[in-house]
């Protein structure tokens, strides 16, 4: 279970983690990459914060968060996971459940987004030509930024609390059937599959090549010096 | 022959301020260009960044001292559809700011809808080159590049997304700015000039050989992590997973079916593991 000061921390960040994602500044702190391991830093656990943020940060590392497009809200997703894998015990196999957990989670962020849209239709239609100069129109224009605080408060509350109950059964359900050391071969090896099929267009896999020789060059190198 | 076919317009990213330019204050440009980090703030389905677009103009009004009267003209002439992506949509907020100034030194006046028009026809192009450059390019570069130095350098590794991420959009915001308000209603030019969308293909390149790089270090680590008996069944599924993977991305599908599959070959490996543990 969380505590009092654990959660308006979460919330707050979650709330400029979904005003990062699109309504701005889009410094890209709400990347998986860097929200998770800073999630896992504020709940006791940076490691496993980076770990889940390396995982869905691949998976996810052609998605075109672009204007109109709705899309999977990974990157509240993502906090989610984190929460709700160190609160179901930091196992491998909470860590690979709570990341299925992130689909339903960033289903309903995608619909929130949606709901954002329409409320953005209303507040442009509030503009009064007539009457309204810089600070009301900035205010106007601001308040969507709000919105999607809101937004992002309201999926990771609902997301970590149905999550700490769903996760840690569902664990318990599956865990005699499967190896967690297996799915977290499926799930990294996806990773680095979507990596690879986001930038083949570039080189046709020539510069993937190069970057794979260097790695493997490197670690030939770390096993015979280091 | 090609100096007569092509007007001075014509010739894409401008290399200096051509004299019939009036200077645009630095703090100006300056509040323009940090506004537009919010543009999409009330991103609305009706008109896209409109009153984004509106928020991010207010101080070329104040700087063009708008009489009370001019006031409701020009949040009129910029609430029509407008639509770009984020990181260069400067260069159409510079554009539009230097009409803006044209028409209130009387230098060109703004008919009715010509505003709205410019900014329609400027939007597809916009959005386009722009989604190119940093979704298609920069994005998977410096994500790919955070998640290799992650793997190495641990903390590092967001740090250097963020930090990358950030210098590549302050560079092109106050550069494509500058770019808007010098070619003014000729800013076309500027979208169709290849050298806009070089970098894209430099940072695509860094990123595949980055994919390429992490491929190789997350298998040798994974398997590294392992002891004994799990080693064939997670190679297998790592592999497995990671080609079907890149098929259904390079396919354009959505990558949730990348992290199901991915469970999924798990799942398997993990029967296949007990079938022929027995």
């Amino acid at each position: 279970m969380l505590e009092f000061h654990q959660w308006v921390i979460l919330l707050l960040f979650a709330a400029f983690v979904a005003q990062d994602t699109t309504a701005g500044p889009q410094i890209l702190v709400s990347e998986p990459l860097v929200s998770g391991p800073l999630v896992g830093w504020f709940l006791g656990d940076l490691n496993l914060g980076l770990f889940i943020g390396i995982a869905v940060q691949l998976l996810w590392s052609g998605a075109v968060p672009a204007g109109s497009a709705l899309f999977l809200d990974v990157n509240i997703g993502t906090m989610c996971a984190v929460a709700v894998a160190i609160t179901a015990g930091k196992t491998l196999l909470a860590m690979a459940v709570s990341l299925a957990w992130m689909i339903p989670v960033g289903l309903l962020g995608c619909g929130l987004t949606a709901l954002n849209r329409r409320l953005g239709d209303r507040i442009v239609s509030s503009v009064r030509p007539e009457s309204d100069r810089g600070r009301l129109i900035a205010l106007r224009h601001l308040s969507g930024w709000a919105l999607a605080g809101a937004r992002g408060m309201l999926t990771i509350a609902v997301g970590v609390l149905l999550g700490g109950m769903v996760v840690p059964s569902l664990a318990l359900w599956v865990g005699p059937a499967v190896n967690p050391v297996l799915l977290w071969a499926g799930i990294l090896g996806a990773g680095a599959g979507v990596a690879l099929g986001v930038t083949w267009r570039y080189s046709h896999g020539k510069a993937a090549m190069l970057g794979a020789l260097v790695a493997i060059a490197a670690w030939l190198l770390g096993m015979r010096f280091g | 022959m090609a100096d007569q076919e092509h007007t001075p317009a014509q010739r894409g990213i401008p290399k200096r301020t051509p004299a019939d330019a009036p200077p645009i204050p630095r703090s100006v440009q300056a509040q323009v260009v940090v506004r537009s980090a919010w543009i999409q703030s009330s991103l609305n389905y009706q008109g896209m960044q409109n009153l984004g677009r509106l928020f991010c103009l207010v101080p070329v009004a104040r700087w063009l001292k708008l009489e009370k009267s001019e006031w409701p003209g020009f949040v009129r002439r910029h609430l029509g559809l407008f639509n770009s992506n984020p990181f260069i949509s400067p260069l159409g907020l510079g554009a539009l700011a230097r009409l803006e100034a044209d028409h209130k030194r009387g230098a060109q006046p703004l008919a009715g809808s010509m505003i709205e028009r410019f900014s329609e026809r400027l939007s597809t192009p916009l959005g386009a080159v722009g989604d190119e450059l940093f979704w298609a390019a920069v994005r998977p570069q410096m994500v790919l590049l955070g998640c290799l130095v992650a793997l190495t350098a641990g903390m590092w590794g967001p740090i250097t997304l963020v930090v990358g991420f950030t210098a590549w959009q302050a560079l092109y915001r106050w550069k494509t700015f500058t770019w808007g308000w010098v070619s003014g209603s000729q800013v076309a030019s500027v979208l169709r000039d290849r050298r806009l969308r070089l970098p894209a293909q430099r940072a695509g390149l860094v990123a595949a050989a980055c994919a390429g790089s992490l491929g190789v270090l997350l298998f040798l680590r994974h398997q590294g992590q392992i002891a004994g008996g799990h080693s064939w069944w997670s190679g297998a599924a790592f592999l497995v997973a990671a080609v079907s993977a890149g098929i259904w991305v390079h396919a354009q599908r959505p990558p949730t079916w990348a992290l199901i599959g991915g469970l999924g070959w798990g799942l398997l490996a993990s029967v296949g593991e007990h079938l022929f543990a027995r």
